[in-house]
């Protein structure tokens, strides 16, 4: 019987290794590419200039198949999946007269509008909504009269159906540019001109460019299902641009690994499992007293002042700087000064005396609401408070990410405050605890690589639009809640941590979907020290007020809800 | 020596001999007079107060942006004593809500809080270490809103439009035009007369002996955009044919407004009926809008000029941002505009002008570029823009007395928060070390 105990205790001791173990096996596995992503290797890494920017073929073809499909793969009319890349070789291969049958019937364009679906004579299909050019070019001269039509109207004033009408005309152009051989830019400037020089394919043939020539070969090769004619070619040209722009090729089929890996969707998974750990943890002995909680706020709180103030100020400093006016009072503005604000009114609040352990959690859980509103809710207001914009799919988000916050804040503040009826113990509690807690730090670690490597990718600072600003938001949250762990080891920081690492992961995997989230940045947001130093600081301010938010999430659910909850079933119970 | 000898002595009671003497007890003064009146004003529950009032009007002034330019919503609601806050701005605008509340403005609430916070360092005021880091950041955020102030009250935005090799002497104020009146008749020299925003807006008959006729204002509108005509319209004034050969008028628009992604200028406009002096026998009329403006930068198109003839006399009519002439002048050597390969995005923009004030004896070569503003005689020029096909370049000028105190602020208030915050930290880290 000891012996088990022992066993068991000795399992409990080194569970944290293992989970690493195996962790760090998956990602392995992950890492080494699989064959179908061979099979266009040399193609796929090949650069192409699109946005002003050079990439690999595979970001365009993700990017692209993203933005009029919703997902970087898809799926023939045998259910088998097929990946961008092959997607983008069927389209350019079938040329401007739209000669390849298999790009043509591909069901890429998803379109979730009945209205619009009834308008091109297509029947719904729930569960993917996906549909080929074939069938939408049956009404091509209806739609464009109807885009001409609404073009005359204002935009603000759109209908559900207008606004349907505007997106699939704009992805028919994204998508009718690819097989025009318009966009992009992939006739690279081998042997002509300068380094910038890049052309398109229809323009490189009408010039009777010699590189654009063979690479029109290539793709007939693919298009006549020559894959061998195919590969060789795309082998020709690595070794040219090789010669010719190492650095780009370098960077480009780092991208291509880049994309494969996904170290992003990655974190999300090990988050996940990083939150499940902790909150077993919790569930075999665990949670924190009220006192404790709210001295992690109050500390918090403290570093989302300091830092959403100087990162604010940071901001108007930089706005001095390229337009002469420190404060503009423009609504992003007014977005980070409502932070400060509502960060300065808990602490002056408690100072006062007028707020204790429970007025500070439900502030700091208010303040989850202020940052959401700072940092979405604005930029939806050009649109957000006409009518189609309150259906759409953020603003819906957002209404119900606020209200769940007003939920706990009203629970919170008329049910009594009582203690936690869980008390920590040791044994698998505690191993689960330092498993998850590991497990972060292991996440963090491919978290930060992973944004090293985007700005290694895109040469800036980490944060140049809203997607990055939600991986930085994430990445910051995760190394205060570390840094909380270390100190408390309750747990708290490991949960705070994984669902802010996860979350702002998943809001960046959605923001994702609007097209290539290394774009290149307008003039006046190029490098300015104000600048990267003021939007960095205010990102992490933001994201310390999340975190303080949480934890009084936490308050509420351990000393209010929970003891409630158990108090009813033992009184039931009794 | 004898806290040593303390602590080593056997009995545990000696450790409770550790106790600091009893401090004497203060005599209670009555406090000075003016404490006492400052005593309520220095209440931290006001501050609190006072930051949720703030931090309301800072929300409703960001929601009313959704329909007013943002100018007009700064004015109204932060720099105010008391803003009207119409109801319509919490509800989505095809339901329409009518009323209001008024609530108390930027000038106010900053005022309130300037004052609460001087009253508090006043009544509580107390020189210690300790203390040093709440002190100095407080101390800064005064600086802070003084600097929004001394911006609000005096600072003035311009811009100065300057073609491809042409050397310009003024600046063209941003948000305020006027109607000038040119007589090009006499050669080297134009006789210009003014008609300032303010009488414009307010219209009706201006009668002036320094004009050559009488004017009746009427229609003033803050915006309008161009509109294209498909037909031409015979006998209608107010149809102006353009460089591109189409028909154009002008229709009053809403002003651009504070949320709008592409935000642009607006375009004022006005209707003008001209009078024979101390007649009612008109002259002519027009429609005048900044969009015949050759400074407007959004301008594509060139319009004829308007004239108008009084004893037989031509005159230039003109709507044009109201000048501010210098002393001295910029001739624009070159603009540089790199966009991103294979793109429109802009990548970088610089202008390379000559300075020249013969009052100051200046003649220099100066380079401006993004985020590189050239600094001269109280006043700052930035790298804003362009004219449309790289035609000329268009620089934003600003005078502020108070550019630089954001700066004094921003560092105070960092170095006081750092000091306050590491102070705690490392008391919290000695008591948890401690236990």
């Amino acid at each position: 019987m000891k012996d088990t105990i022992q066993k068991y205790n000795a399992l409990a001791q080194n569970f944290p290794w293992i989970v690493l173990g195996v962790a760090g096996c998956f990602l392995i596995w992950f890492a080494i590419p699989s064959a179908a992503s061979n099979k266009y290797a040399d193609f796929a890494s090949l650069p192409v200039v699109d946005r002003g920017r050079i990439k690999p073929w595979d970001t365009f073809a993700r990017t692209s198949l993203m933005v009029i499909s919703g997902k970087q793969t898809y799926k023939d009319d045998n259910k088998e999946t097929h990946s961008a890349v092959k997607w983008i070789l069927d389209l350019v291969a079938g040329g401007p007269e739209l000669q390849n049958p298999v790009a043509n019937h591909a069901k890429v364009f998803r379109i979730d509008n009945l209205q619009v679906l009834a308008f091109l004579g297509l029947e719904a299909r729930p569960g993917s909504y996906r549909y080929s050019l074939a069938e939408i070019m049956r009404k091509f001269d209806e739609i464009i009269a109807e885009r001409k039509r609404i073009e005359t109207v204002d935009s603000k004033k759109h209908t559900l159906f207008e606004h349907g009408i505007v997106e699939l005309s704009d992805h028919m152009k994204i998508y009718l540019d690819i097989a025009h051989w318009r966009t992009p830019l992939m006739v690279p400037p081998l042997g002509r001109g300068g380094p910038n020089d890049w052309q398109s394919l229809l323009y490189g043939l009408k010039a009777k460019d010699k590189v654009a020539q063979i690479m029109e070969l290539m793709f007939e090769a693919h298009g006549s299902g020559d894959e061998k004619k195919f590969n060789t070619i795309a082998e020709t040209f690595q070794k040219a641009l090789k010669k010719e722009m190492p650095h780009e090729m370098e960077a480009s089929r780092f991208e291509v690994f880049f994309n494969y890996f996904a170290p992003f969707y990655k974190c999300i998974e090990l988050y996940v499992f990083v939150f499940v750990f902790a909150v077993l943890s919790w569930l075999l002995g665990g949670g924190e007293g009220a006192h404790i909680l709210a001295k992690m706020i109050y500390g918090v709180v403290c570093f989302a002042t300091l830092l959403s103030f100087t990162g604010t100020v940071l901001g108007g400093i930089w706005a001095d700087q390229s337009w002469g006016r420190f404060w503009g009072w423009d609504p992003k503005e007014n977005g980070a000064l409502m932070i400060v604000i509502w960060n300065a009114l808990i602490l002056h609040a408690r100072w006062a005396g007028m707020i204790k352990q429970r007025g500070l959690a439900l502030l700091a859980i208010g303040g989850n609401i202020v940052t959401a509103w700072s940092w979405f809710g604005v930029n939806m207001l050009g649109v957000g408070l006409h009518s189609y914009g309150f259906m759409s799919g953020a603003v819906y988000w957002l209404v119900a990410f606020v209200i769940s916050q007003v939920v706990l804040i009203g629970v919170g503040a008329f049910l009594p405050v009582q203690s936690n009826p869980f008390k920590l113990r040791a044994g698998w509690g505690e191993a689960l605890n330092r498993a998850a807690f590991w497990l972060m730090v292991m996440t963090l670690v491919i978290h930060t690589i992973a944004l090293g490597s985007r700005m290694y990718l895109q040469g800036r600072p980490p944060v140049t639009n809203l997607y990055s600003s939600a991986v930085f938001i994430g990445w910051g949250g995760v190394i205060l809640a570390l840094i909380l762990e270390a100190i408390y080891k309750n747990g708290i920081g490991n949960v705070v941590g994984s669902i802010l690492g996860g979350l702002t992961l998943i809001i960046a995997h959605y923001l994702a979907t609007s097209g290539d989230t290394l774009e290149m940045m307008q003039a006046v947001l190029d490098t300015n020290f104000w600048l990267a130093t003021h939007v960095t600081c205010v990102t992490l301010g933001y994201m310390a007020t999340f975190v303080a938010g949480f934890i009084g999430i936490l308050f509420v659910v351990f000393n209010i809800l929970l003891p409630r909850l158990s108090s009813l079933v033992s009184g039931k119970a009794a | 020596v004898e806290d040593t000898a303390i602590q080593s002595a056997p009995t545990p009671a000696a450790i409770t001999v550790k106790v600091p003497p009893p401090a004497p007890t203060p005599a209670r003064k009555e406090a000075p007079l003016w404490v006492q009146i400052l005593t309520p004003f220095a209440s931290l529950r006001i501050t609190v107060v006072l930051f949720v009032l703030s931090f309301m009007l800072v929300f409703f002034g960001t929601l009313a942006q959704v329909d007013a330019g943002i100018w007009t919503v700064v004015a109204k609601y932060f720099r105010s004593l008391y803003v009207w806050v119409p109801l319509q701005i919490f509800f989505p605008r095809d339901i329409h809500v009518a009323g209001g509340f008024p609530f108390p403005g930027g000038w106010l609430l900053g005022g309130l809080l300037l004052l609460n916070l001087l009253a508090a360092h006043a009544v509580r005021f107390k020189l210690a270490w300790n203390r040093s880091g709440i002190l100095l950041l407080h101390a800064g955020i005064i600086v802070m809103m003084l600097g929004e102030l001394i911006t609000g009250l005096f600072a003035v935005e311009s811009k100065m439009v300057i073609a491809n090799g042409e050397t310009v002497g003024y600046i063209d104020h941003s948000r305020e035009v006027e109607l000038a009146i040119i007589d090009s008749s006499k050669p080297g020299v134009d006789d210009v007369v003014v008609v300032p925003q303010a009488m414009l807006k307010k219209g009706g008959l201006i009668q002036n002996a320094n004009l050559p006729f009488d004017l009746e204002i009427s229609d003033f509108v803050p915006n309008s955009s161009l509109v294209e005509l498909k037909h031409e319209q015979p006998g209608n004034p107010d149809v102006f044919i353009a460089s591109d050969g189409n028909y154009y008028t002008f229709a009053a628009r809403e002003e651009g407004s504070g949320v709008d992604p592409n935000q642009r200028e607006d375009a004022a406009a006005v209707r003008v009926t001209f009078k024979k002096k101390g007649t009612d026998q008109v002259l002519g009329s027009g429609l005048f809008s900044l969009w015949t403006y050759p400074n407007f930068t959004l301008r594509q198109l060139r319009f004829p000029d308007q004239k108008i003839t009084a004893d037989g006399k031509p005159y230039l009519v003109q709507l044009r941002f109201k000048r501010l002439f210098q002393p001295y002048s910029i001739h624009l050597i070159e603009f540089r505009h790199d966009r991103y390969i294979g793109t429109e995005t802009p990548k970088n923009y610089s202008s390379r002008i000559q300075l020249v004030d013969p009052s100051e004896n200046v003649n220099r070569e100066e380079m401006i570029s993004m985020n590189a503003p050239l600094r001269y005689a109280g006043l700052t020029f930035y790298q804003s823009g362009f004219l449309p096909n790289d035609r000329g370049t268009v620089l934003q000028v600003v005078r502020n007395p108070g550019w630089l105190l954001p700066y004094f602020s921003c560092a105070m208030v960092a170095i006081g928060m750092i000091i306050h915050f590491s102070l705690n930290l490392v008391k919290f880290l000695e008591k948890r070390f401690a236990s």
